[in-house]
């Protein structure tokens, strides 16, 4: 294990790297992404499936961390591991372009089966950091506020916001009906 | 003795924020151990009126997880990691590590909170209250 363990440790700063490069900044992957063009030419699909690649993905090595905390002792956590780690490599790099998360996952993967369970829960740990910052740059890519209201409109969005206790009241003067009269601009905020 | 403060700007709204110390001692060393923090914030997509932003692993236990959260409550989100305000009505679906409240200039942090729906990337600092 003492090779592993500095291997490891390589690892776990690569991955701190790549970590603190996507809080700077949106990082070469997410750049990859925004030129993916899926049917018809429009990016949404490829953008919002590669959001929720990512999200899939980061639940599986929650649950190898999970097994990980639970299970230390046990010597198939490192072929679970190691298997989780590979799974998605290929859809990351060929689907999505995230071709340095799917280096990451890659590394993780041929060292994964060589570790006990604390090791495993540490890369995992480090992994999950890592997607919790992929994630959030991939969601700015998606406009959340301009789909819901080309979703549900803007009447009803500003309706339900209107009755927030933080908004106006629907029992003010001006209730939600002057709210709606600029087109869900006039939202209070 | 006095409660430990934070200073919590979000865009150009500054609010001041007492730690709970007491009900969430792990949390609240781990997040002034981190300080100063900075990013920027989403608007929950889900939950109701709550931002947050992703942070480094802080720790990886859970203390004074409550569904009933107040406004101006600060949670950190183990599963994220994020940093959560939670700023109004929501409904907590998965409870974070209830660590501090806004107490001070709450208002002026929902308006730019509420705003973010709208607009993302807004900048979010944590930092030690000096003095």
């Amino acid at each position: 294990m003492a090779g592993s363990t500095g291997r490891l440790d390589d690892l776990v700063a690569k991955i701190e790297a790549a970590t603190a490069a996507l809080h700077a900044g949106e990082g070469e992957d997410v750049k990859r992404v925004k030129q993916l063009r899926g049917a018809m030419g429009q990016s949404f699909t490829t953008t919002v499936f590669a959001f929720q690649q990512a999200s899939s993905v980061k639940d599986g090595i929650a649950f190898v961390a999970a097994l990980a905390e639970k299970f230390p002792r046990e010597s198939w956590i490192a072929t679970v591991a190691a298997e989780q780690f590979r799974r998605p490599v290929n859809t990351l790099r060929t689907r999505y372009a995230l071709l340095d998360t799917a280096a990451l996952h890659e590394e993780a993967a041929h060292l994964g089966s060589t570790l006990d369970g604390a090791d495993v829960l540490r890369l995992a740990r480090t992994l999950i950091v890592y997607y919790a910052f992929l994630l959030r740059r991939l969601r700015d890519l998606l406009p959340f506020y301009e789909l819901s209201v080309a979703f549900e409109g803007h009447r009803l969005v500003a309706e339900r916001a209107a009755i927030s206790p933080v908004g106006k009241g629907v029992d003010d003067a001006d209730g939600p009906t002057a709210l709606t009269s600029d087109a869900g601009h006039s939202l209070r905020n | 003795m006095s409660m430990q403060k934070i200073f919590v700007r979000l865009g150009e709204a500054e609010g001041v924020a007492e730690l709970f110390s007491d009900l969430a001692p792990k949390t609240c060393a781990a997040v002034l151990n981190a300080m100063p923090m900075t990013g920027t914030i989403n608007h929950a997509n889900f939950s109701g009126e709550e931002v947050s932003f992703p942070t480094r692993g802080l720790l990886w236990v859970r203390e004074n997880q409550i569904l009933d959260c107040q406004p101006g409550d600060l949670g950190y989100f183990v599963q994220g990691p994020a940093i959560c305000i939670y700023y109004g009505a929501l409904r907590v679906i998965s409870p974070g590590s209830v660590f501090g409240r806004i107490t001070t200039n709450l208002p002026q942090v929902q308006e730019v909170a509420r705003r973010s729906w709208k607009e993302p990337g807004i900048r979010i600092s944590l930092h030690v209250k000096d003095g």
